[in-house]
């Protein structure tokens, strides 16, 4: 697995200079993790934005129970966690390395010194994510106005899913 | 005007300085009750901060889904791309709206300013506010389909009205993970649509809870719509 990470192949970086780029690539980090390794769950990296660079992340949910319930699998490219990072409420999901996996992590701290010292990269970099937040969002939001529309007896729950799918993996159907 | 924009969530943090820049980058719109502000499959190229006020989204068979309180956003991904309003948006009351479209927000963003990037940043945190809000509803939604807790005297869950309601026999799942650290329950695809949704109409049924498909219908307004343009309405 290569120890780089190429920031250009993901959509959160599009239409990025290559000035912008190498900013990102030095104030963030990369981290590696073993097929199986927990990606996110910690109060760290919960609130901190992660852009797949090789490999796939899956993305659980645990219940009440103790099961794990599988909701997305992400990609070369994927992003996530753009939320998480603006509002530091961390997520409840859980991810989890498929198999070898490579990661560039922009955690709160980073991305606070990013728009103090590089305003003009972090705003480029908030637009992408909006854009990407938005994508999902009326996604998201069409399945569930489904919901709410459909006629009475017919079934929901593979609307819901499809919009908890939305929230997650923007790659999807695409 | 201040101290009622300091209390939006638009706002909140920014200097008085900063809110009253930002809020003169914005239209000053407003609607009466009833007035509609855009509607399904129409284009959509601004974005809306609710004041005062209240906006009702209406979905396409007339159920109010949401309703948009002041300080929250409407129509922000419109800011970005293209795409026709999936929902009909009118004032639940007399509302007062700041509207800003997208030419105007993205050559602000361009400029290279500290206002720009506040505005951006004001926007993304809207936007992630909305998605934890869709994620919330998802999460009320899925509730019934859920694993419950385990008893902890006896490690079998409990046995309840909803549990039995739902004791049609499911799909056999499907063998765990070699791992064994996963427990995993059976997925949605692995368990009839029929018997999830008889969980769903069962838990609605006993919390008394208004199914989905009870919610509340309003009936179209008789009022004339006003045009779509906000600014317009002024």
């Amino acid at each position: 697995m290569s120890r780089e990470i190429d920031l250009r192949q993901a959509p959160l970086f599009a239409g990025m200079t290559s000035i912008d780029l190498a900013t990102l690539a030095r104030v963030g980090h990369r981290l590696a993790f073993l097929p199986g390794e927990t990606v996110f769950s910690g109060p760290i990296r919960d609130v901190s934005l992660f852009v797949v660079g090789s490999g796939e992340v899956d993305v659980f949910r645990r219940e009440a129970d103790g099961t794990m319930t599988l909701l997305a699998r992400l990609g070369p490219g994927s992003s996530f966690g753009e939320a998480a990072m603006l509002d530091g409420r961390p997520r409840h999901a859980i991810g989890l390395a498929r198999g070898a996996l490579a990661c560039w992590v922009l955690d709160r701290p980073a991305f606070e010194r990013l728009r103090q010292s590089y305003p003009d990269t972090a705003t480029r970099l908030l637009l992408n994510a909006s854009r990407q937040m938005a994508e999902r969002l009326v996604r998201a939001s069409e399945q569930l106005n489904l919901a709410a529309d459909r006629p009475s007896g017919t079934p929901v729950t593979a609307i819901v899913a499809e919009a908890r799918r939305s929230l997650w993996d923007r790659l999807r159907g695409r | 005007m201040l101290p009622a924009l300091r209390e939006l969530a638009f706002f909140h943090g920014l200097t008085d300085g900063q809110i009253l820049a930002l809020a003169g980058l914005m239209r000053r719109c407003r609607l009466q009750a009833g007035d509609t502000l855009c509607r399904a499959d129409s284009p959509v190229a601004a974005a809306w901060i609710v004041v005062r006020g209240s906006l009702e989204i209406v979905a396409a068979r007339g159920a109010v889904i949401a309703t948009i309180p002041p300080g929250d956003a409407c129509g922000l991904p419109a800011l970005f791309f293209d795409a026709p309003s999936t929902v009909t948006v009118r004032a639940g009351e007399e509302t007062w709206l700041f509207e800003f479209d997208r030419a105007m927000f993205l050559a602000r963003c361009g400029v290279g300013d500290v206002l720009g990037a506040v505005f951006a940043e004001r926007v993304a945190r809207m936007l992630a506010a909305r998605l934890r809000s869709v994620d919330a509803t998802l999460d009320q939604l899925e509730a019934p389909l859920r694993p419950r807790a385990r008893d902890k005297t006896s490690g079998e869950m409990p046995a309840t009205p909803v549990a039995k309601a739902a004791a049609k026999p499911a799909a056999k799942p499907a063998s765990p993970p070699d791992s064994g650290f996963w427990k995993r329950k059976p997925t949605a695809a692995e368990v009839s649509d029929a018997d999830l949704q008889a969980r769903i109409d069962e838990a609605a049924r006993r919390a008394g809870i208004e199914g989905l498909d009870q919610v509340k219908v309003v009936q179209p307004s008789e009022k004339p719509i006003r045009g779509t343009n906000p600014s317009t309405l002024r």
